[in-house]
């Protein structure tokens, strides 16, 4: 509906839509981004045919979305692979919050398709291998109501534990029956519609296998409330370059997203972005671009078409989503945050070496999603390392060695930044206005 | 089970027109069109080109030819179709690649058709 609306008033107002030109690079002016350049524009690789366009511009708004497709069960689009993220980092802008990724609890059992939090909402239960409410356990007042990253968790220990649903006992069950036909087909469409195509499950007469899934950076490109991009704990502004919708990270949602918060990014600081772009570029002076801008993403995107020997990026992108699904997922230790961290190095190497079969210049997907698996691992480095890190538990940053909340050492937004040798990570202190902090009981 | 899966493939750089191509695949009755093609695009051919992105039946991108009719390869599965599955490009719009087919004069009529009205 947002999506129809937004896109129709835009045709409307004659916005020009580059349709299909995917980003490659950030361009600034007077240094590089982390550096005090400000925003001088973009470079668009046009899939259509390989060209590549360089786009000058007063101001960029990077809303580029999430980076799901790190992990092996996700909600997202294909698309969802970080690339605004990856950019800034690129150009030493830091990336905040990376270790608070919400995981949604009710994915369709292997796919990761989204049941909507409607059918708790309209009294559906969670249900282990014994049949049990297990949800009683961890939040009895809440139960199957409780924030995401908690009913997340009891899902998956008790997954963990052996009390799992189903022949592998790898899930829980989602039940609706008890709300009968009415409920379900008029309130619940998508659900049952998912259940019965993917699944080819009846949620009418049967419960629908259920696991948690990767759903939502909380994370991503630094900004102030103004959407401007920021560069460090004192906030210095990016000048030209805005960011909103999940690639951004102003922080709203802190360690934790609320369900539907995420419309907030959307219709709050997208429309601010817009506002403060427009102020902006009324002021601004038309920045300048050398000819050769593109180069250096030219030569990054031939040697990876060119290439005659080496991996493959997709079984190496599955390794990358199996490696982040396990060790930096719903739940934590330190040791399965370690082996992430080595193991998104090791896949980073090997990375520099990847073949891509279709030399083609017309309609490369091949190319594409080889040029996007960097972009994921950019987004998994920095939350592997932005995780074992933070040696506390907050929000939806959960881990067995370090069970409570630390206040003292780690109220604080982590602000990783690329490095030779791995991420380093400096904190910048929460802003603390109208609401203290308190334990989460339930 | 074993799928027999006929692709009208066209590579512009190449090819003189579009030519099917045959591939066998391993397959789940629940595994949908797209994953048959994704599994030809990862183990037998990595030029076999198609959009695709919500991947569950929501944004479209992967709608094609399937057996006869116009589908989204990402709800349509190997049960409902049966061993022998043919995939071509969507009807009525012009080549590009493979699966994928035009879409600007689509996206041209999209003011004409959805005007929104002055308030």
């Amino acid at each position: 509906m947002i999506l129809q609306t937004l896109y129709q008033n835009c045709i409307k107002a004659g916005v020009h839509f580059y349709d299909e030109y995917h980003v490659v690079d950030l361009l600034f002016e007077g240094g590089d981004g982390g550096d005090g350049g400000r925003a001088a524009g973009v470079v668009g690789y046009r899939i259509a045919d390989g060209e590549l366009h360089t786009f000058g511009a007063k101001a960029v708004l990077l809303a580029t979305g999430g980076n799901g497709r790190m992990f092996s069960i996700t909600s997202n689009a294909h698309s969802l692979t970080g690339d605004g993220m990856s950019l800034v980092y690129r150009h030493g802008i830091p990336l905040e919050d990376m270790e608070f990724y919400q995981f949604h609890p009710t994915g369709l059992y292997g796919l990761g398709i989204l049941l909507s939090e409607a059918a708790r909402g309209e009294g559906g239960t969670l249900l282990n291998g014994d049949g049990e409410r297990f949800m009683s356990r961890y939040a009895p007042k809440l139960m199957e109501l409780a924030p995401r990253d908690m009913v997340s968790r009891a899902i998956y220990l008790e997954i963990r534990d052996g009390r799992g649903a189903g022949p592998k006992k790898d899930y829980v069950l989602l039940d609706v029956r008890h709300l009968g036909r009415a409920v379900i087909e008029e309130k619940l469409p998508d659900i049952t519609d998912f259940a019965r195509v993917y699944l080819g499950v009846e949620p009418l007469t049967e419960p629908v296998p259920t696991v948690p899934t990767a759903h939502y950076a909380m994370g991503g490109i630094p900004t102030d409330l103004r959407t401007r991009v920021v560069r460090d704990e004192a906030n210095t502004v990016v000048e030209g370059l805005f960011s909103a919708g999940e690639a951004a990270c102003v922080s709203v949602h802190g360690a934790n997203r609320l369900g539907t918060n995420s419309l907030v990014d959307l219709l709050v600081f997208g429309r601010r972005a817009g506002r403060e772009m427009a102020a902006y570029c009324r002021a601004a002076e038309v920045p300048s671009i050398a000819s050769d801008v593109e180069e250096p993403v030219r030569s990054e995107l031939e040697a990876l078409r060119t290439r005659p020997e080496g991996e493959s990026p997709t079984a190496l992108k599955a390794e990358l989503a199996t490696l982040m699904m396990d060790n930096v997922g719903v739940f934590r230790t330190a040791k399965m945050m370690s082996a992430a961290v080595a193991g998104v190095a090791v896949i980073k190497e090997r990375y520099a070496r990847v073949r891509v079969r279709d030399t083609g210049r017309v309609f490369n997907t091949d190319l594409l999603e080889a040029r996007e698996l960097g972009y994921l691992i950019d987004g998994a480095e920095a939350m592997a390392t932005s995780a074992i890190g933070r040696t506390e538990s907050r929000g939806a940053h959960s881990r067995d060695d370090y069970p409570e909340r630390d206040d003292v050492n780690f109220l604080a937004h982590t602000l990783a930044y690329r490095g030779e040798a791995g991420p380093s990570l400096r904190y910048k202190p929460v802003t603390i206005t109208r609401f203290e902090p308190k334990p989460r009981t339930y | 089970m074993q799928v027999n899966l006929r692709i009208l493939r066209f590579d512009p750089e190449r090819d003189a027109a579009p030519h099917w191509e045959s591939y066998r695949v391993e397959a789940e009755p629940m595994d949908r069109v797209l994953n048959l093609l994704t599994a030809v695009k990862a183990e037998q051919d990595d030029t076999l080109t198609f959009r695709r992105s919500c991947a569950h039946g929501i944004c479209g991108s992967d709608a094609m030819l399937i057996n006869g009719r116009n589908r989204l390869a990402c709800k349509i599965r190997v049960d409902q179709l049966g061993k022998k599955i043919s995939v071509a490009p969507l009807t009525g719009l012009p080549v590009v690649k493979d699966l994928v087919v035009d879409m600007d004069t689509f996206l041209l009529e999209v003011p004409r058709r959805h005007a929104v009205p002055d308030r």
